[in-house]
């Protein structure tokens, strides 16, 4: 009760964290429902109808194939964030496991996983992406898992040093001496405290990985046309924008950036939230 | 009016703003310093000691704010000075040191720079310094100070000296446009023992040279004894006494300052015999009583509670003043 | 002085050989997972069986992958990075050409983050809670949410498309223009050492956009920074000793809050570019420029390899040069460093 009061609180003192919140909300639903909410068939074309600026009809206009942009923008919701989470999940994992045994053992296991994330910080991280992709071939899965290991490295790297400084905690030692076995103690007394940092990394995460997925698309590498994804969306929409039809790539392109920008205010709240002194 | 004050604190009292509201640190504190003599503020952190001469010198935080009270320094009253006029004085008419020496000077600037600078800041329109002049001047500063082999040290990064070293180049830097105040705010804290007692003798000897007075803020009543001429005792941001160190040291009126002193390590007083101070400083986020000791003092009366306590001649000295309804 | 920087340098640059070894291991490795016959695109669509089978032995296709690493090796040691099939051109000759595109598009991004940016976080610092403070977290919170590719298309639509200010986004120069004798590679540079003002407007004209676009993204962690880190050195102790020290307030803020603020900031500098570097494939796409960015996009798209495998190796081999500048900048400034070595 009295935890549940002081969120309450928290939110109350950040309206732009419980805007972002209700909107993350809503897109959620939105992606849950899309199929449910959509007007139209996200991939049936009507020729008769192509570039149709935005009406009562058709909310955000049609594209080139005389497709429905909004039931494709709120189809793409799905692809998109579905993309960015699985993303995510997947760096924090691995990020998280090599992190920890990094920290926790040192010596070897610690020197190779710091060659590791140093070579793959040694790459311009988009241009690995796109390569990751176009070597494993154009699907969502292969999206899915270049941008894990792109981001994997900032897990591994926040989780070794926290894991660090606790290393040395008291309540370590104590569990030691209890007779824990080394794993144990990695997994029932370290990584639970390791988990806030962990999850504001996350929020923070979310945005930049859809960001990364979206652009892998427009330029061509991963979901393929006629999926409905907000990055092929844009890039279709690009020849349309010098001949004046906006609403192509407009569209897709605003839901992108509120998208993010909504996971970001989440990531900062969260974090002042949890670590107020990181606050900048 | 005595012509021989130098400074005088009135009636100084400051608030600052924070989350939980308004927070009344100072309640009208006074002080009065003579040319020349050594004045020092003892008392617990967070008594207010620091926010007293971050008030006088016009660089309190900007979430504080003065409410009320007079700062007369030489005749003038520095809270009514334009900010530019006050930056010309501070420096230059009164200087202050800091404790942590280390942290206190720029760390990416060579010291006699830093000496330099001040110089600059308060050269005369019409006879300026030479640049020559100027790294002369620093050495000469750096070497009053007794920091041996000075025109190398004029090049160090504070980085590069120790702690003590550090506290002899702020206090070159403090003491460079020779002010006629020092305030000295913890000056050896953070120093090693034998340091703290060099740099003490030192400020001593530069201000009985320069005929400079010292305001020693510290929560060393040894330290106070040792080098002041009178101690200012503050609590909660109220001075409850204020006397000769010889007529404190003897009979100390305050109870507050009485526990004090009985809760000051001393050769051949075990810790179990040590005596502490019950409780603990007030919230002053609350409304306070008009004596912020009563709360914690043993001999609290019901006539403590009424308003107007201020500080008073004791009867036998007229210089021993106590702000107390129930002295000892 | 001269000496220490020498060696830093040096010690520096060998210390980067095992990663840019593994950087060139790893992209080898990725690159024959492309998809496609190299051998069969060289050999063109009508040729046979046994001329697609010559070309693969020509190009030592069919070495197991150790001896063609190997050959690889051995040939960018002498400064050879294959050939690109689609250009027909060695690659070297492709990266050097496209190069500076790139660079004079990245630096000026950055230097139009830097322009606004600085300013911005200093002010913002020092007026906290003004209303410049709450723009200043306004865009760095936006605009790093802002999709590049989005970005640029909306600058496209209002300015080329709705106002007529900005040429149409086709590359560095328009379509009447030639390009300045190649001195450094950068247009604007060139032009105004031929004192030819009419090219240099016209390449500034269309480099204005894609270098916004880059900017707008560069600008929040910057502007961020300088915030962020000045707040913090504003607070303390030896701020403190400067005032109580009567020093005038633009020296407080210039030779001792900002000198102290400069190291993270310089750090960040240093992400940033090497951040953009990555995204420029996004910006020359939209803009249709012809940098080292979409030619690498291209290859990848064709499955050719040399100019991927060069177009990272280049980059990388940047990066270690920045990290080098960050590095000796920020020794230049903070004393301490160049003892910590």
């Amino acid at each position: 009760m009295k935890r549940s009061l002081e969120w309450r609180y928290l939110l109350l003192q950040n309206p732009l964290t419980l805007a972002a919140l209700v909107v993350f909300i809503l897109v959620v639903l939105c992606a849950i429902f899309a199929p449910w909410l959509t007007p139209y068939d996200p991939f049936a074309s009507d020729t008769a109808n192509s570039l149709q600026a935005p009406s009562a009809a058709h909310w955000f206009g049609t594209d080139q194939l005389g497709r429905d942009m909004f039931s494709r923008v709120l189809m793409g919701t799905r692809m998109d964030l579905g993309i960015a989470i699985a993303a995510v999940f997947l760096a924090a994992a691995i990020g998280t496991f090599l992190g920890a045994c990094a920290g926790f053992y040192g010596g070897y296991v610690d020197t190779a996983v710091g060659r590791g994330v140093d070579i793959i910080m040694a790459f311009p991280l988009f241009v690995l992406a796109m390569a990751i992709v176009a070597a494993l071939g154009n699907s969502v899965a292969n999206v899915v898992y270049a941008s894990a290991i792109i981001n994997m490295p900032f897990y591994v790297r926040v989780v070794r040093s926290e894991i660090l400084v606790l290393k040395g905690a008291g309540f370590v030692e104590a569990a030691r001496l209890c007779g824990n076995s080394n794993s144990r103690i990695l997994w029932s007394q370290l990584l639970p405290n390791v988990s806030a940092p962990l999850v504001v990394q996350m929020s923070l995460n979310m945005g930049w990985s859809m960001l990364n997925a979206a652009s892998l698309s427009f330029v061509g590498l991963g979901i393929r046309p006629p999926s409905p994804e907000w990055g092929i969306m844009v890039a279709e929409g690009a020849q349309y924008i010098i001949s004046g039809q906006w609403w192509v790539a407009l569209f897709p392109g605003l839901a992108l950036t509120l998208v993010v920008l909504c996971f970001n205010l989440l990531g900062d709240g969260l974090r002042d939230i949890i670590d107020p002194r990181r606050r900048t | 009016m005595n012509t021989n004050v130098l400074l005088q604190v009135q009636d100084l009292s400051v608030a600052f703003a924070t989350r939980h509201g308004q927070v009344a640190v100072l309640d009208k504190v006074n002080l009065t310093l003579h040319k020349g003599e050594t004045l020092a503020i003892v008392g617990e952190s967070g008594s207010g000691k620091s926010v007293t001469s971050f008030a006088a010198l016009g660089i309190l935080d900007p979430a504080g704010k003065v409410t009320h009270g007079r700062v007369i320094f030489d005749g003038r009253n520095l809270l009514d000075l334009p900010p530019a006029e006050m930056r010309k004085l501070r420096g230059r008419e009164l200087a202050m040191i800091f404790q942590n020496p280390r942290s206190a000077l720029n760390p990416i600037r060579k010291v006699g720079h830093q000496i330099e600078d001040v110089l600059t800041a308060h050269n005369s329109l019409s006879h300026p310094l030479t640049r020559k002049e100027k790294k002369a001047a620093a050495i000469a500063q750096l070497e009053a100070v007794k920091i041996t082999d000075p025109a190398r040290r004029y090049n160090a990064y504070p980085y590069e000296l120790s702690g003590g070293m550090c506290q002899r180049v702020m206090i070159a830097i403090a003491l460079a446009c020779k002010p006629r105040l020092l305030i000295a705010d913890e000056p050896t804290t953070g120093l090693d023992v034998t340091t703290q007692v060099v740099i003490m003798d030192l400020i001593q000897e530069l201000a009985a040279a320069n005929n400079m007075a010292t305001l020693l803020i510290t929560h060393d009543l040894g330290l106070a004894a040792d080098y002041c001429s009178r101690v200012a005792v503050m609590h909660a941001g109220q001075v409850l006494e204020d006397a000769p160190v010889a007529s404190l040291f003897r009979a100390a009126r305050h109870p507050y300052t009485a526990r004090l002193m009985a809760a000051t390590p001393q050769p051949g007083i075990t810790l179990e015999r040590l005596a502490f101070i019950p409780g603990q400083l007030p919230d002053l986020r609350e409304a306070q009583p008009p004596c912020r000791f009563s709360s914690r003092c043993d001999r609290y009366r019901p006539e403590c509670n009424a308003p107007g306590l201020t500080l008073v001649s004791r009867p036998e000295n007229a210089s021993h003043l106590i702000a107390c309804r129930n002295p000892l | 002085m001269q000496n220490t920087f020498f060696t830093l340098i040096s010690r520096r640059l060998l210390g980067a050989i095992p990663s840019l070894f593994a950087v060139i291991v790893v992209t080898f490795v990725i690159m024959r997972l492309l998809p496609g016959d190299p051998a069969a695109f060289f050999a063109g669509a009508a040729a046979t069986e046994e001329a697609i089978a010559q070309i693969r032995t020509q190009l030592g296709l069919d070495e197991s992958m150790f001896q063609q690493f190997w050959i690889y090796l051995q040939a960018l040691a002498q400064g050879d990075m294959g050939r690109s099939f689609t250009t027909g051109q060695p690659v070297t000759t492709d990266l050097l050409e496209r190069l500076p595109a790139s660079l004079e598009l990245t630096l000026l991004g950055l230097v139009m983050a830097i322009v606004v940016g600085l300013p911005l976080g200093i002010l913002a610092a020092t007026r906290p809670n003004s209303w410049i403070d709450h723009l200043c977290r306004l865009l760095t919170t936006s605009g790093v949410c802002l999709p590049t590719f989005f970005t640029g298309l909306v600058l496209i639509y209002i300015f080329y498309y709705l106002l007529g200010w900005a040429p149409a986004p086709m590359g560095r120069l328009d379509l009447f223009s030639s390009p300045p004798d190649k001195v450094t590679g950068f247009y604007l540079i060139d032009s105004l050492l031929m004192g030819d003002w009419e090219l240099f407007n016209s390449a500034l004209a269309q480099l204005i956009l894609p270098a916004i676009t880059l900017g707008l993204f560069a600008l929040a962690p910057l502007a961020r920074m300088t915030r962020a880190g000045l707040l913090g050195v504003l607070n303390s102790d030896f701020i403190r000793t400067a005032h109580a020290n009567g020093l005038p307030r633009h020296v407080i803020l210039l030779s001792y809050a900002l000198r102290n603020t400069l190291l993270p900031v310089i750090n960040t500098m240093g992400m940033v570019f090497s951040y953009l570097l990555g995204i420029n494939v996004l910006v020359e796409k939209v803009f249709a420029w012809p940098g080292v960015g979409s030619y690498a996009l291209e290859a990848l798209m064709a499955s050719d390899y040399s100019p991927v495998q060069g177009f990272v190796l280049a980059i990388a081999v940047l990066y270690v040069l920045l990290n080098l500048t960050v590095d000796l900048t920020c020794s230049l400034i903070d004393p301490r460093m160049e003892a910590a070595r």
